[in-house]
C-alpha cells in the first residue's frame, strides 16, 4: 500500500452530507407500527421511527427491551410479523432480490465480533466483496487493506481472528462491514464484550466512522459516545420506543420517566 | 524477590522430591496405602514375570515368524509387490509432512517405518528371508501331481540317476509339488527326483512330517552336491537355492524304520524381485520428501493434510487393488487379497470415501426440504440401527437375490461399498453435530454481509464444522479398522481370518492360537494406537477446543 486511502475511496458515503440540517435530509430507514413476537412474548411492540440520511441514532435501554431485535430487523436477522419496514426506499418484505439488495446496504457489527475463525484477517474482510459483489481478488485485497489501514491495524492482515485482541477484532469486524460499501452501518453493543482499555479503540472508529456521512444505529450504553456523536437517541423499555430525542433533549431535560429512571441507574 | 535473597535457599524436607518423595507421596501414604500397594505390586510383578515367561520360553513364535508376509498381505502375487510398497511410499511422504508439521511423535513413527522399511530392505542380504509361506501343504493347494509308484535308484555309480522321478509338473510354471512317499522295507533308502527349468529360479526344497531321520540334497546335472540339508531325527528339512536353467536331481537319504513316510515339496518361484529391496530401501527418501515440501508454509497448512492425505490413500488403493481400467495396473484377484493389507484398504476405502457422502447426508437431513431430509434421516437411522455384520451378510446373500442372473459383483466391491455406506451413516452425524456446534454468530455474520444460504453452508458452517469433527472421524477410523475383520463373513481373509486359517488348518499350529492372536492384537493395537495419537496432534494444530 503506497497511498493512503482517503475516507471517500472506501465509503460510497458523503461527509457532506453532516452539515445538512437533519429536518432537510430524506429518511433512509421507516418503520411504521413494527411488531415483532417470540412465541407469546412481544420483543418489540408498535415501534413508529424513521432516521434520515447520514444520521446517528444511539439505541439504549435495559435489557430485554428489544432494541437489539429492532436493529437485527433492519436487515431482516429478524422478521417483523406487523408493520412496515422501508430501508432506503426498498420495502422489507420476502422477496429474495429485496433481501439481497438491503442486505448489501447494511452493515452489521456484532457484540461477539462474529469474525470467521477458520479464515485469515484479510480472507474474512474480501469474502463478501467476492463471493457478493464479484469484484475480483485484487480489487477486493486493495479494498480490504485500505479498509484495515482505517481501522488502524494493516500489519494484522496475515494473522487469524483467534490472534487478535478484542478490540482489534472488532475493528477488524467493522472493516468487513464496510468492504460491502454500505449506507448504513448497524451496531450491536460492540463494546460490550472488550476490556475497558479496548473500548476506547473501536469508539473512535465509530466516532470517524460517523463523520464521513454514515448512517448509523448503534446500541449501546457508552453514554459518553451517545452524548458526544449521537444526533438522536431512541430509548427502548419492554419492546415499545419510549422516546426518542436529542442527547441533549434526553439526558438533561427527559420527557418519560422511565428515562429519567433508566438514566439515573446507569449514569 | 529477586537480588536481594541474602539466604541461599533452604532444603526441601527430606523425603520429599525425586524418586523416594514420589513413592512417599503416592504409594505409602498411608499404612493402608502401602498395605495396598504391596500386595498390588506383588501381583503386576508375578503378571510381569508371568508374561515374560511364556513370551520368552513358553511360546512357540514359529506360526508367527514363518509365515509374516502372509498376515500382512495374504497371497499377494509377488511380482505385484511394488503395488502395495509404493502405496507405502505415499504414506510416508504424508507422514514425513507430519514430522515437520508437528515433530514430536509424529517424527517417532517416521523414524519407526524408517527402520522397519531399511531392515525390510537388508534382511535378505543377511540370509533372513522372511517371504517363505509358499511352501506349505495346508494352505497352499492340494499336490497338484497325485503320487504314483517311485521309480527308486541305488547305488549310482556316476552319480547320476537314470530312473529318477521327474517332477516335469513344476517345471511349466512357477509353483509348488507336493510328493507323499511311503517307504516299505527295513533298509535305508536314496530317493531322487529330477526336474529341468528353462529360466533362473529361487527354488525351495522341504522334507516334512518325517517318522525316521532323512536328508535332502540338491544336485546339479553332473551330480554334485549344491546344497544339503542334514537335520537330525525327524526335524523337517529344508533348502532354498537361485537356480540357472538346467536340469537338476532332488535326493532324498531317508533311514529306514518298519514305516517311514516323507512328504517332499518342492517350489520354484521367480527368484527375489530386488524391486521389492530398492522400494524398502527408498522409502526414507518418501519420508524426506514430504518433509521436504513441508518446509514451504503454503504446504505445512492443516488442510495439506485434510485434503492430501485422502487423496494419496485412494491412489494407494488403487495401487494396491488394481483395475482394468488402469493400464499396468492388472487387478489382483479378490482371493489373493487378504491379511493386514485387506483390513487397511478395506477402512482407508471406507472412510475416505464416507466423507464426501457423510457431507451430503448432513445436508440433506439439514435442509428445509422435506422429502430430502426425511429420506436422508430415513438411510441414516436404518444403517446405524444395523450391526455391520448383517449388513456385510446381506450385501453377499440377500442382495444379489434382487440382482438380474448375469450381474455379479465381487466380494472386494461388496465389502468396499457395504463398509462404506455403513461409514457414512455414522459420519453424517458427526458432520451434522460438527455443524450444529459452529456459533449461530458465524451464520448471522454470513448472512449479514449477504451470502446465500448455501453460500454460508459450504463457506462458513461446513469448513468450521469439519474442522470440530476431525477427532470424531479418526475415532471412526479406529472402529472401522477393527470392524473391518468382520469380512470373514463374506469369506475374505483379512488379519484375523488368516490366523484362524493358520491354526485350524495346519497340524504344526494347531497348539499355537495364543500366540497368533496375541500378535494380531498387537498390530491391530499399533495401528488404532498410532491413529489416536494422530487425532489428538490434529486437534492441537487446529485449536479444537481451545478457540
Amino acid at each position: 500500500m503506497t497511498t493512503t486511502h482517503s475516507l471517500e475511496e472506501t465509503t460510497v458515503t458523503n461527509p457532506e452530507v453532516r452539515k445538512i440540517p437533519l429536518e432537510e435530509r430524506d429518511d433512509i430507514i421507516v418503520c411504521e407500527n413494527v411488531f415483532k413476537w417470540f412465541g407469546n412474548f412481544c420483543a418489540v411492540n408498535d415501534v413508529t421511527m424513521s432516521v434520515k440520511r447520514g444520521e446517528v441514532v444511539v439505541i439504549f435501554g435495559p435489557s430485554g427491551s428489544g432494541k437489539s431485535t429492532f436493529i437485527r430487523m433492519i436487515n431482516r436477522l429478524e422478521e417483523h410479523q406487523q408493520g412496515k419496514i422501508v430501508v432506503d426506499g426498498i420495502e422489507m418484505t420476502n422477496d429474495l432480490r429485496n433481501l439481497d439488495a438491503i442486505r448489501s446496504e447494511v452493515g452489521m457489527v456484532f457484540q461477539q465480533f462474529n469474525l470467521f475463525p477458520h479464515i485469515s484477517v484479510l480472507g474474512n474482510i474480501t469474502l463478501a466483496p467476492q463471493r457478493v459483489r464479484h469484484l475480483p481478488k485484487a480489487e477486493a485485497e486493495d479494498l480490504a487493506m485500505s479498509l484495515l489501514e482505517r481501522v488502524g491495524i494493516p500489519e494484522q492482515a496475515e494473522k487469524y481472528p483467534a490472534e487478535l485482541s478484542g478490540g482489534q477484532q472488532q475493528r477488524v469486524a467493522i472493516a468487513r462491514a464496510l468492504a460491502m460499501q454500505p449506507e448504513i452501518m448497524l451496531f450491536d453493543e460492540p463494546t460490550s464484550a472488550l476490556d475497558p482499555e479496548m473500548i476506547k479503540e473501536v469508539l473512535d472508529v465509530m466516532r470517524e466512522l460517523a463523520d464521513t456521512g454514515m448512517t448509523m444505529l448503534c446500541v449501546t450504553h457508552e453514554m459518553g459516545f451517545a452524548r458526544e456523536v449521537a444526533d438522536r437517541m431512541a430509548m427502548f423499555d419492554e419492546g415499545q420506543l419510549v422516546e426518542l430525542g436529542t442527547p441533549d433533549q434526553i439526558f438533561n431535560n427527559p420527557t418519560e420517566d422511565r428515562t429519567k429512571l433508566f438514566l439515573d441507574q446507569i449514569l | 524477590m529477586a537480588g536481594s535473597s541474602t539466604r541461599p535457599n533452604p532444603p526441601p524436607p527430606a523425603l520429599t522430591v525425586g524418586v523416594p518423595g514420589w513413592i512417599r507421596a503416592n504409594l505409602f501414604s498411608s499404612p493402608l496405602d502401602g498395605v495396598t500397594s504391596i500386595v498390588l505390586g506383588a501381583i503386576v510383578a508375578l503378571a510381569i514375570f508371568q508374561t515374560v515367561n511364556w513370551v520368552f520360553i513358553t511360546a512357540s513364535w514359529e506360526v508367527v515368524t514363518s509365515r509374516i508376509p502372509l498376515y500382512l498381505i495374504g497371497r499377494y502375487p509377488e511380482e505385484f509387490y511394488w503395488r502395495p510398497l509404493t502405496a507405502l511410499l505415499l504414506v510416508s511422504l504424508i507422514l514425513g509432512v507430519a514430522w515437520r508439521m508437528w515433530g514430536g511423535m509424529a517424527r517417532g513413527f517416521a523414524i519407526a517405518l524408517i527402520v522397519i522399511t531399511l531392515l525390510a530392505a537388508l534382511l535378505p542380504y543377511a540370509g533372513v528371508d522372511l517371504g517363505a509361506p509358499r511352501v506349505d501343504p495346508d494352505i497352499e493347494l492340494e499336490p497338484s501331481a497325485s503320487p504314483s509308484p517311485r521309480e527308486r535308484q541305488r547305488d549310482i555309480s556316476d552319480g547320476i540317476p537314470e530312473n529318477a522321478r521327474d517332477l516335469r509338473d513344476i517345471t511349466s510354471n512357477t509353483g509348488t509339488l507336493y510328493q507323499l512317499a511311503t517307504l516299505d522295507g527295513v533298509e535305508d533308502v536314496t530317493d531322487y527326483y529330477s526336474f529341468t527349468i528353462e529360466e533362473t529360479k529361487k527354488l525351495k526344497v522341504g522334507l516334512w512330517q518325517l517318522e525316521a531321520n532323512a536328508d535332502v540334497t540338491l544336485q546339479n546335472e553332473t551330480g554334485a552336491s549344491l546344497q544339503s540339508s542334514s537335520n537330525t531325527g525327524t526335524n523337517d528339512e529344508s533348502l532354498e537355492i537361485d537356480i540357472e536353467p538346467g536340469t537338476y536331481y532332488v535326493r532324498v537319504d531317508a533311514m529306514q524304520t518298519a514305516q517311514n513316510e516323507y512328504v517332499l515339496g518342492v517350489s520354484v518361484a521367480d527368484p527375489p524381485n530386488n524391486l521389492v529391496n530398492v522400494l524398502f530401501a527408498i522409502n526414507f527418501l518418501a519420508v524426506a520428501l514430504g518433509f521436504g515440501l513441508a518446509t514451504f508454509p503454503s504446504v505445512r497448512q492443516p488442510r495439506t493434510l485434510f485434503f492430501g492425505a485422502p487423496i494419496l490413500f485412494l491412489i494407494g488403493a488403487l495401487l494396491v487393488v488394481g483395475s482394468s481400467y488402469v493400464p499396468g495396473l492388472e487387478p489382483v484377484p479378490t482371493q489373493d487379497l487378504g491379511g493386514l493389507t485387506l483390513n487397511l484398504l478395506l477402512a482407508t476405502i471406507g472412510i475416505v470415501c464416507s466423507i464426501p457422502i457423510g457431507i451430503a447426508l448432513a445436508l440433506g437431513r439439514r435442509s428445509e426440504f422435506p422429502f430430502l431430509k426425511y429420506a436422508c434421516v430415513g438411510f441414516i437411522e436404518i444403517i446405524r440401527g444395523v450391526p455391520l455384520i448383517t449388513l456385510l451378510f446381506m450385501s453377499r446373500h440377500i442382495l444379489p437375490l434382487t440382482f438380474p442372473e448375469q450381474f455379479s459383483i465381487d466380494e472386494l466391491y461388496l465389502a468396499m461399498i457395504t463398509i462404506t455406506i455403513f461409514s457414512s451413516a455414522y459420519m453424517a452425524e458427526n458432520v451434522r453435530g460438527g455443524m450444529a456446534a459452529v456459533a449461530t454468530g458465524q451464520t448471522e455474520a454470513a448472512r449479514a454481509l449477504g451470502l446465500r444460504a448455501w453460500q454460508t453452508t459450504i463457506l462458513i458452517t461446513l469448513p468450521q464444522g469439519l474442522r470440530n469433527i476431525i477427532p470424531a472421524i479418526v475415532g471412526q477410523a479406529i472402529s472401522l479398522f477393527k470392524d473391518t475383520s468382520l469380512v470373514f463373513i463374506i469369506g475374505m481373509l483379512d488379519l484375523v481370518e488368516m490366523g484362524r486359517v493358520t491354526i485350524q488348518g495346519n497340524l504344526d499350529f494347531v497348539d499355537d492360537g495364543h500366540e497368533v492372536y496375541i500378535f494380531i492384537a498387537l498390530i491391530f493395537w499399533i495401528f488404532t494406537f498410532s491413529m489416536s495419537f494422530v487425532s489428538r496432534k490434529i486437534e492441537t494444530a487446529l485449536g479444537v477446543g481451545t478457540r
